[in-house]
């Protein structure tokens, strides 16, 4: 018991080493301590706790880290993949039936409907583009009629060449 | 970051798409849609009803006819609302006009605009006294071809 008394000393006055203090603290975790002793057990059994509290705040670290890490790995993979399928439907969009018509809020998937409807809207513009743009029917009549004119200046070379071989023939 | 940066572009890109979403399910509208397969309209398009070889060919290489009519109406208010959201579509779309047609009662203009690899959206705008409707063609061609889709019938 003289030992245990004079490593407290020691230790109180700051001069144990680790063995010694180990072997205070493997002391005082025994049930059987000394009651002159008792008042020194709970403070190393608090040494003990926080000891263990510090493993164990390790451990869940330890646990927590790949947890965030998976976290991350997760979203990166589900934001990759979004965004492939993102590129994929902006470059080619589902195909669906794209002929059909709404009518009062009604849809109507008739091809034949649709494309008669169509139909019926493009020749509107189309006739009121003929009756409007006749005109200029006129003017390509007018260019065509005038394509001979071109040729004058070809012909009028041909002339010079004519009259220059008659004057030499003279 | 790269989802929604993809899509702003694509909404950004679809300012007459979101016009037409806008009034596809409006009651006072029909709106009609005609996707790939033009060419069954080839056959009875315009006054000629018969189109060439080459009309036929642009006429297939659309990509899909919008329709937006309102009928029997005589709500001007209405109409001219509509009419100043689409020129705005227009304008921010930076469309050039092709034709513009006044006659009597009855107007037409022809807006259009190519999008880069002859990717092109044709936008008629016909309107009548108690009509109005909003044609929307888009397919890959030049402006001269889409222009050829009417002018082979007139």
């Amino acid at each position: 018991m003289k030992q245990i008394d004079d490593l407290l000393k020691k230790y109180f006055k700051g001069k144990t080493t680790l063995q010694e203090e180990n072997f205070l603290k493997s002391y005082f975790r025994h049930e059987k301590v000394l009651p002159e002793h008792e008042i020194y057990k709970s403070l190393f059994q608090v040494f003990d706790e926080k000891a263990n509290e510090k493993m164990a705040e390790k451990d869940s670290e330890k646990k927590v880290l790949p947890k965030v890490k998976r976290f991350w790995k997760q979203t990166v993979a589900i934001s990759g993949i979004a965004a492939a399928l993102l590129v994929i439907f902006w470059l080619k969009p589902i195909e669906k039936n794209e002929d059909f018509v709404i009518v009062n809020g009604k849809k109507i998937e008739n091809t034949q409907f649709a494309q008669n409807y169509a139909l019926e809207k493009l020749n509107n513009v189309s006739n009121t583009l003929e009756n409007n743009l006749k005109p200029l029917e006129a003017i390509t009549t007018v260019k065509s009629s005038m394509e001979p004119v071109k040729k004058i200046p070809q012909i009028k070379k041909r002339l010079e060449k004519i009259e220059e071989t008659i004057t030499l023939n003279n | 970051m790269t989802i929604l940066l993809l899509a702003s572009f694509r909404t950004g890109a679809q300012t007459i798409d979101k016009f037409f979403d806008r009034y596809a399910n409006d009651e006072r509208f029909t709106y009609v849609t005609v996707g790939k397969g033009m060419m069954n309209l080839a056959s009875s398009f315009g006054s000629n009803k018969e189109m060439d070889k080459n009309g036929k060919e642009v006429l297939d290489r659309l990509t899909g006819i919008k329709i937006l009519t309102l009928e029997n109406s005589r709500d001007e208010k209405l109409m001219n609302s509509v009419i100043d959201e689409l020129d705005k579509v227009i304008r921010e779309g930076k469309y050039e006009t092709a034709v513009r047609v006044k006659d009597k009662n009855e107007t037409v203009n022809i807006f259009f605009r190519t999008t880069g690899k002859n990717q092109s959206d044709m936008i008629i705008v016909s309107k009548e006294r108690n009509e109005m409707s909003i044609i929307w063609m888009n397919g890959k061609m030049t402006k001269e071809e889409m222009s050829d889709i009417f002018s082979q019938n007139s």
